[in-house]
């Protein structure tokens, strides 16, 4: 068996609150692909911060190579030979590649060799399978190309240990399955890695070993291949999960959404929606795929009323909304769960009760011509605290010490509780289920299909294509501000999809 | 090696929070302290002066005098602020409703139009109109051209305290002033008639019943919630429905029209009359007490009155002790510095560890 070389023994890290990691005990043998699973907010990437020196653990201890070690900072990390990518690219867009490489390991000579250092980086990428053009600069690159930049950098600086904090999120399927080529790859050479992520399929497609967290205590340690999914999954939940949702047969009634060649400007004047047509029926779910930046977010705001289009016509039920106001499209019933759930979809500081009447302040019961009436918001907010199970202490409480997965309950039970329209709505969910843990993931996916069957009009973008496929009666795929596919969901092949995705073939 | 951290609080106890507000006041005496040293004056002496108009009735009743402008102009500034509408405009509001003012009077005394008892009540709405559409002017401009609402209304103290000299000093002279730049006289009917026994004028209730007004704004409204929304985040409002421009409008239309009244209130109230420079900087200490009192219009009505003291203890200072009023000045600052300090470790707790 080889070797231990990093070794985490009773890491404990609190926050206000929180035991984000208890006693928590992990090893990373040397040249294996070591995942990390858990649950958004199991303490998987504070676990990793601390590691990387990014945080200070309360107590425990840390072995690299049998030693004991103090990493204080992600310099003593690197030193050590240990180096992380996060979710969020930390690259400097306006630099070149072997800039952004080179940048904090320069050296202390007074001139700085970039050709030399070029010609590295481009030998590196070379070996791994990491192409990408050391001269071009970080902000015309994709995302998949970002994220070769961030491993290359750690390569330069030749460490051992490699972070990758789930790095397929960004990823098309092609990306992803370079990417594990790559990750492969270093391993034979090697390096050892250390994959975090809560997508279970990816365990198994690229790790030997698997670690998982719950609630910040690891509950096992597994070999992979000795494994299985299904006990993986209550490890991580500590409960049996629904993998597939009963979906009802398709009954679409009538036109909820018409969309006719709107074209849409973003705020620099490009044009990021190019004659995008479509219709939606009532009682369907339309999955939106697509790489995230192909013109689903300009989309979602168009058909919301919160991007004007610069040509086209929307029509709600019939009825032409183009270019109303916001107000006007939610009064006509169109509902929008947005990406961001705090900072658009909710007040940060503002108490739960006031989110909840976000839309429906100005109306009654809830105000007459001047006032606000608090105790029908205080009723109000009750039931659909109680309808839609938010966690809280009160409805007076600033969302913003909600989890994400009451979050974005407080967000649903605001758009879809709201008293408005008529009978049917046309539900507008960007990335509902993003960053959200599986128990409430799928809370919110029961939720789409049951305001489905009960005759709504829904579109769903999502990055999860297995999501979209669960979800979804009709598939469309983005791809620079066109939908350059359009099937059946149940007629579907992902592999199809990845390649529209990525612009490859359009149907 | 000791290594401090700081971790985010849910919520904080009263007695903390209290704690921690003395502390800082405390703090700001101690560094102030030393500066007083070093000026060579006696800090417990020059404490004692400073203060001095809390404890006698006649320095307490112009500490109060003082306050009504101070508290004007807070009260606008937090409700913009509430909106999160940096406004630092409220000097040169001062200024525009004092200009305008200055020109009704002036204008009836030429053409004896408005009947004597309508006078003020029709003065107080026409300065409050022209100082709104003076501050509408920096909302309009952020909503639609996000031209950044700090410099505008900086730069538009200067140009409305430099209109106001220019008048004093030029056409609106008063002609028997023996050459000194100042308005004629205001008439006994456009000054604000005298609390009996005290030198207090009667503009305090429009003070008193402006924090009651943007306080009930603030809390019980539809237009109050629009406030908030908007203040605490832009892209929820906009996402909402809100309008940014209508929001913010309003609140600099009110606000601005809060701090011109504030103008009168000086000239109608204490002065009597247009002169150069009759601000002697309310509409910055306005500033400093709308964050001191945590922009709560009810606490505002008490931090005007303390700053008014400060001011009136400063020229007890300056005439007691030689010291330059710009002491007061220093202390203020300090004030403002430590305290705002003092909400960070409101929001935040201190861990040392090892």
């Amino acid at each position: 068996m080889e070797k231990n070389i990093i070794e985490l023994i009773d890491i404990v890290k609190t926050f206000p609150g929180v035991v984000a990691n208890d006693h928590v005990n992990f090893s990373l043998k040397a040249g294996e692909i070591h995942a990390l699973l858990g649950e958004n907010g199991a303490g998987k990437t504070t676990l990793m911060n601390i590691l990387y020196g990014i945080y200070r653990m309360d107590s425990g201890k840390i072995k690299v190579d049998g030693r004991e070690v103090q990493i204080r900072s992600p310099r003593d990390a690197i030193k050590l030979g240990i180096g992380m990518v996060h979710q969020n690219f930390k690259l400097i867009p306006a630099h070149t590649v072997t800039e952004n490489v080179i940048l904090g390991s320069e050296g202390s000579r007074l001139i700085l060799d970039v050709e030399g250092a070029a010609k590295e980086i481009r030998s590196l990428a070379l070996n791994f399978g990491l192409y990408v053009d050391p001269l071009a600069e970080v902000w015309k690159l994709s995302m998949g190309e970002r994220q070769r930049v961030e491993i290359l950098k750690l390569l330069y600086r030749n460490v051992r240990v490699m972070i990758l904090d789930e790095p397929t999120t960004v990823l098309t399927p092609q990306e992803k399955k370079e990417l594990f080529i790559s990750l492969k790859e270093m391993c034979s050479r090697g390096k050892s890695i250390i994959f975090i992520t809560h997508k279970l399929d990816e365990v198994f497609e690229i790790s030997d070993r698997v670690t998982v967290l719950r609630r910040g205590k690891n509950v096992a340690t597994k070999v992979t291949r000795e494994t299985s999914k299904v006990e993986l999954a209550n490890l991580m939940i500590g409960r049996p999960v629904v993998f597939e949702y009963v979906k009802n047969p398709l009954k679409p009634s009538g036109i909820a959404l018409k969309v006719e060649n709107i074209r849409v400007l973003d705020e620099d004047g490009n044009l990021k929606l190019k004659d995008v047509s479509f219709n939606l029926r009532f009682g369907e779910i339309v999955g939106v795929a697509g790489v995230a930046g192909n013109g689903q977010r300009e989309l979602a705001e168009a058909i919301t009323g919160l991007r004007k289009v610069y040509s086209g016509k929307i029509y709600v039920c019939g009825k032409d909304l183009t270019n109303l106001s916001p107000k006007k499209f939610f009064e006509n019933g169109v509902l929008f769960i947005p990406e961001e759930r705090l900072g658009v979809g909710t007040a940060p500081n503002l108490s739960l009760a006031e989110n909840l009447i976000l839309k429906t302040y100005d109306r009654k019961p809830f105000s007459n011509s001047i006032l606000l009436n608090y105790k029908e918001i205080q009723k109000f907010s009750e039931k659909l605290v109680k309808d839609f199970e938010i966690l809280c202490p009160s409805v007076r409480v600033p969302v913003k010490f909600l989890s994400g997965g009451n979050l974005q309950k407080v967000v649903l039970a605001r758009e879809l509780g709201s008293p408005v329209g008529g009978d049917g709505h046309v539900i507008v969910a960007m990335y509902p289920t993003r960053g959200l843990d599986v128990g409430a993931t799928e809370y919110v996916r029961k939720l789409l299909l049951k305001m489905r069957d009960e005759g709504n009009a829904i579109i769903l973008f999502s990055e999860d294509l297995d999501e979209i496929l669960s979800l979804s009666d009709r598939i469309f795929v983005m791809f620079e501000g066109k939908i350059v596919g359009e099937m059946l969901s149940h007629e579907a092949d992902i592999e199809k999809i990845g390649l529209m995705m990525a612009g490859v073939m359009g149907s | 090696m000791y290594k401090i951290q700081f971790f985010p609080r849910e919520r904080i106890s009263t007695i903390k929070s209290f704690a921690i507000s003395l502390a800082s006041i405390l703090l700001a005496f101690l560094v102030s302290g030393i500066i007083f040293v070093l000026t060579n004056v006696d800090p417990i002496l020059a404490y004692y002066s400073l203060f001095k108009s809390f404890t006698n009735l006649a320095l307490l009743s112009e500490s109060v005098v003082r306050a009504i402008p101070i508290m004007l102009v807070a009260l606008g500034l937090a409700l913009a602020y509430k909106a999160n509408f940096i406004s630092v405009g409220g000097e040169g509001q001062i200024y525009v409703g004092g200009i305008i003012a200055t020109f009704i009077v002036l204008w009836n005394i030429q053409n004896n139009i408005i009947p004597e008892p309508l006078f003020m009540p029709i003065t107080l709405i026409l300065v409050f109109l022209g100082s709104s559409i003076w501050g509408i002017v920096p909302a309009f401009l952020k909503a639609k051209f996000e031209v950044n609402e700090v410099l505008t209304t900086l730069m538009m103290n200067y140009i409305a305290q430099i209109i106001s000299n220019y008048l004093v000093i030029g056409p609106w002279k008063d002609p028997k002033g023996y050459g000194f730049p100042q308005s004629q006289a205001f008439p006994q009917y456009a000054r604000f008639p005298l609390i009996p026994n005290t030198t207090i004028n009667s503009s305090i209730f429009i003070g008193l019943s402006a924090a009651l007004i943007i306080y009930s704004i603030l809390a019980k409204t539809k237009f109050g919630f629009e406030v908030k929304v908007v203040g605490d985040s832009y892209p929820t409002a906009k996402y909402a429905g809100i309008s940014y421009t209508k929001v913010v409008c309003i609140v600099m239309a009110i606000s601005a029209g809060l701090s011109g009244l504030a103008g009168m209130s000086i000239l109608s109230g204490v002065i009597g009359r247009l002169r150069p420079d009759f601000s002697p900087g309310y509409g910055y200490t306005g500033i400093i007490v709308a964050w001191l009192c945590n922009l709560n219009p009810l606490i505002i009505i008490f931090g005007s009155i303390f700053f008014g003291g400060l001011l009136v203890g400063g020229e007890v200072l300056q005439s007691s002790m030689g010291l330059s009023v710009g002491v007061t000045d220093v202390f203020q600052a300090l004030m403002l510095i430590f305290t705002l300090s003092g909400e960070f470790f409101k929001r935040y707790r201190v861990v040392w560890r090892r």
